[in-house]
């Protein structure tokens, strides 16, 4: 998780408008969604997976790794595409089979998600969520919603390293041996750091009223961002490919 | 009738490979996410349809919260990031790998389902863009189960239970508000791909067959452990669970 994020602050393409790169990804994603041809996908799974490494700057074993992820709890959900349950024979028993169309349908799927996946992967690596937000504050969400988003943002950060430093002492204090000890550990884990999230989202809320703050949006400084050439074209280029093999 | 045997080693070959590759996907297992591209356009957009009347009416019931209480302006943004890092504990899990909790029940019991509609949605959208899990465009699918359907179930049985028995209630609302996010999923899932043969009901008995080797332990023990949780939060946070309104009407 840090490491997406950390791709997402120090990528090539940070300073590229995010509204753009949403627009991407989910162009992408869409197209690959309504024409729904194997090729098609082939073609964007290659696309964006290179794009990610080569114009945003992730390591290929970094990439490699998030679609290996993913990959994985696909497999899981297809093969329940591939396999068909239904009556056989004129008894009526129910029996499983894998039918001639459903390989195909399957590796079909597959392929469609995972080319979807890598697009999104290529949003995640390039774009800093919070400034994907903001982007989406300016087309018109709700304020009380993006403003939660901020703080969730960086309270995420902050709970998980509390999370962490509580589970290595109680590891280390052999809280998570067996079943019994690792339910009642992460029971008063959660406990405590809900206890402490509160009070602290609480002093945060004191801190912004003592300083004058009565709701609106938060302000965070926004990045200049920069329209370089090779967006258009390298996206219209993605675009003719998609587009062409689906004549195929 | 000579098929008949073939047929059975078939479901057992077909069976094994299942349970094989539910066991060996050792990797933690969050909540059953319906991933990026899995559903078709048209399914994809139905879902986000359905979902929207929720977070309107969840929005809507935030604005007037922050208005009555200004200061659950920043508790909305801290408890959705405590239900993200929540899903980061970990629980046995009999397939060898660990899993983790949704914290959907816990999370109506604490907010109710408006509320939970939001936060749910928000962790969601975080978990697509920062662990890469889940999407955008099954975000509206995805919330359905776990923001929408998993909130008001255990809401339901929390208000109808807790004056009865508290841990009865908290494990049930916890436990079965993950159950019912995997039912909705598996029927999301059957809706889209139907089976050639057996229809939407022979397709929803092979996507929830293939995932309740992970999700039917993981709902209990994620019942389990929102009970020692909630013991835990009367002794570290009753003043914040009476806040919120936790501890009216309980045994």
């Amino acid at each position: 998780m840090h490491r997406l994020d950390a791709y997402a602050h120090a990528g090539r393409l940070r300073h590229v408008h995010p509204l753009s790169k949403l627009a991407f990804a989910l162009a992408i994603i869409l197209l690959c969604l309504i024409l729904d041809r194997p090729q098609v996908s082939a073609a964007a799974l290659l696309w964006m997976a290179g794009l990610s490494i080569l114009w945003g700057g992730a390591t290929p074993g970094f990439v490699l790794r998030l679609l290996t992820a993913e990959g994985l709890f696909l497999t899981l959900s297809v093969v329940a595409v591939a396999v068909q349950i239904g009556p056989i024979g004129q008894e009526g028993g129910w029996s499983t089979t894998i039918t001639i169309a459903s390989p195909a349908q399957a590796g079909a799927l597959l392929l469609r998600s995972f080319a979807c996946a890598a697009a999104m992967n290529f949003l995640a690596l390039t774009t800093p969520i919070l400034e994907l937000v903001a982007a989406v504050q300016r087309l018109g969400a709700p304020t009380a919603l993006v403003d939660a988003t901020l703080v969730m943002y960086r309270y995420i950060f902050l709970l998980l390293e509390t999370l962490m430093r509580m589970q290595r002492a109680q590891e280390s204090r052999n809280g998570y041996a067996g079943l019994t000890a690792t339910l009642r550990s992460a029971a008063s884990l959660g406990g405590q750091l809900f206890a402490l999230s509160w009070r602290s989202g609480r002093r945060m809320e004191m801190a912004l009223q003592a300083r004058g703050y009565e709701g609106g949006a938060l302000s965070m400084l926004t990045p200049t961002y920069t329209a370089p050439w090779s967006w258009p074209v390298i996206a219209s280029l993605v675009f003719a490919t998609l587009l062409g093999l689906a004549r195929l | 009738m000579s098929t008949k045997p073939s047929l059975r080693r078939r479901t057992m070959q077909i069976a094994i490979i299942a349970v094989t590759l539910s066991v060996l996907s050792t990797r933690p297992v969050h909540a059953m996410h319906i991933m990026e591209g899995f559903l078709p356009w048209q399914w994809a957009l139905f879902w986000w349809l359905a979902t929207l009347p929720f977070w309107m009416w969840g929005v809507r019931r935030l604005v007037f919260l922050m208005r009555e209480r200004p200061e659950t302006r920043m508790m909305l943004g801290v408890a959705a990031a405590f239900a993200f890092v929540l899903s980061a504990l970990k629980l046995p899990s009999v397939t060898g790998s660990s899993s983790h909790p949704t914290g959907t029940g816990l999370g109506a019991i604490l907010f109710g389902p408006a509320v939970m509609s939001v936060i749910g949605s928000l962790v969601l959208f975080f978990q697509a863009l920062l662990l890469a899990h889940g999407g955008l465009t099954t975000l509206g699918a995805n919330a359905f189960g776990m923001a929408v359907v998993g909130p008001f179930v255990a809401w339901g049985i929390w208000r109808l239970l807790r004056r009865r028995s508290l841990w009865l209630a908290v494990f049930l609302a916890a436990a079965l508000a993950n159950f019912s996010t995997y039912v909705v999923t598996s029927a999301q899932l059957a809706l889209a791909y139907p089976d050639a043969a057996g229809g939407f009901i022979g397709a929803f008995m092979k996507f929830g067959a293939i995932f309740a080797v992970t999700q039917i332990p993981l709902a209990v023990s994620e019942g389990i452990l929102t009970v020692l949780l909630f013991n835990a939060l009367q002794s570290n946070a009753a003043a914040e669970l009476r806040s919120l309104g936790a501890l009216e009407n309980v045994a």
